[in-house]
């Protein structure tokens, strides 16, 4: 199991400063969102995505997927996908119909491809991801509680197919969802030898400011008591997104 | 799904990470094991393992910082 950081988490930062954070906290990886400041989108230069691959390569980060919410052209895709050694990974902003379709064509592109699922019916999604002969990337979100057991469902229905859980509400944000159950299914994913792509992001965009002065410093945030959270001082004195708005 | 079992304690709410954890090394058989990571060194999770488990488990660092540790637990075998 890799962990990576989701570029949702601040999605006003250059790569350059992403790369920063992430070797500040020793992840190894990161999910690119297309729609984020990284630049890396459908406006891209061949050249642009090189020199992002190449930075990359310096810091020692791989790039475990680029999700697309947008629908961006395919011509983008496969080349973004071969430049940065990746896969597309089509986000869940659309029906799984259409989620599926997406993911036929990148597949007729020779592209490595996964489909985003989540919600209260990810496991029946991932089932019928699987059959399509696609892999799985699972969205496990704190609203979806109690996660242990929509992981032991979604592992179940996708076997070999799950490669990569997007864990929204972890990390900096994580005492804010306590008892939701993300402590429970890490456990179920570590039981199951889950050796995929953890990722790390975001619940809401109301936390972009958390994430983001976390992704900046150094440390984690410890483990017992509220009051010895850094996590909990930056929430004291860093105003969320929805209060300065 | 195959090995290597890794636990990130990074992601968990503080106050489920050590409960996780012993969660975690309560599924395991005799002689299995998993590296748990972490972004500060461990030793008071190893002295609540030596209070509570005392002879039954291995403890060893695989990476020490300065941005993550690494350690392999085990269970001991029976």
């Amino acid at each position: 199991m890799r962990t990576a950081l989701s570029s949702a988490a601040a999605p006003r930062a250059s790569l350059d400063d992403l790369l920063a954070g992430l070797t500040r906290h020793g992840l190894e990886a990161v999910e690119l969102r297309v729609s984020d400041g990284h630049a890396i989108n459908a406006a891209a230069s061949l050249d642009t995505l090189h020199a992002a691959a190449h930075a990359l390569r310096e810091a020692r980060v791989r790039v475990a997927s680029l999700l697309d919410d947008d629908g961006v052209p395919t011509e983008f895709a496969l080349r973004a996908v071969r430049a940065l050694d990746t896969q597309l990974v089509v986000g869940a902003a659309v029906s799984l119909y259409e989620r599926l379709q997406r993911a036929d064509a990148a597949r007729a592109a020779t592209m490595p491809v996964a489909v985003l699922v989540g919600g209260r019916q990810a496991d029946t999604d991932a089932r019928a991801v699987r059959a399509a002969g696609h892999r799985v990337v699972w969205e496990a979100h704190p609203d979806d509680a109690p996660l242990a057991e929509v992981c032991d469902r979604v592992i179940a229905a996708s076997a070999d197919a799950l490669v990569g859980v997007r864990v929204c509400g972890g990390g900096p944000e994580g005492s804010l969802h306590e008892g939701r159950g993300i402590g429970a299914l890490m456990a179920r994913l570590a039981v199951a030898g889950f050796d995929g792509a953890l990722i790390l992001a975001p619940s809401d965009r109301k936390y972009h400011l958390l994430w983001e002065s976390w992704l900046r410093r150094h440390g984690g945030w410890g483990c017992g008591g509220g009051a010895a959270d850094p996590a909990e001082r930056v929430r004291r004195t860093v105003p969320m997104v929805e209060e300065i708005a | 799904m195959s090995e290597p079992r890794t636990l990130d304690v990074r992601v968990i709410p503080p106050r489920e990470k050590h409960p996780t954890i012993f969660q975690t090394f309560g599924a395991l058989a005799p002689g299995e094991s998993f590296v748990l990571l972490n972004d500060h060194d461990p030793r008071p999770l190893r002295y609540q393992f030596e209070a509570e488990h005392a002879g039954q488990f291995g403890w060893q660092y695989l990476e020490q910082g300065p941005a993550v540790w690494r350690v392999e637990i085990s269970k001991a075998s029976a």
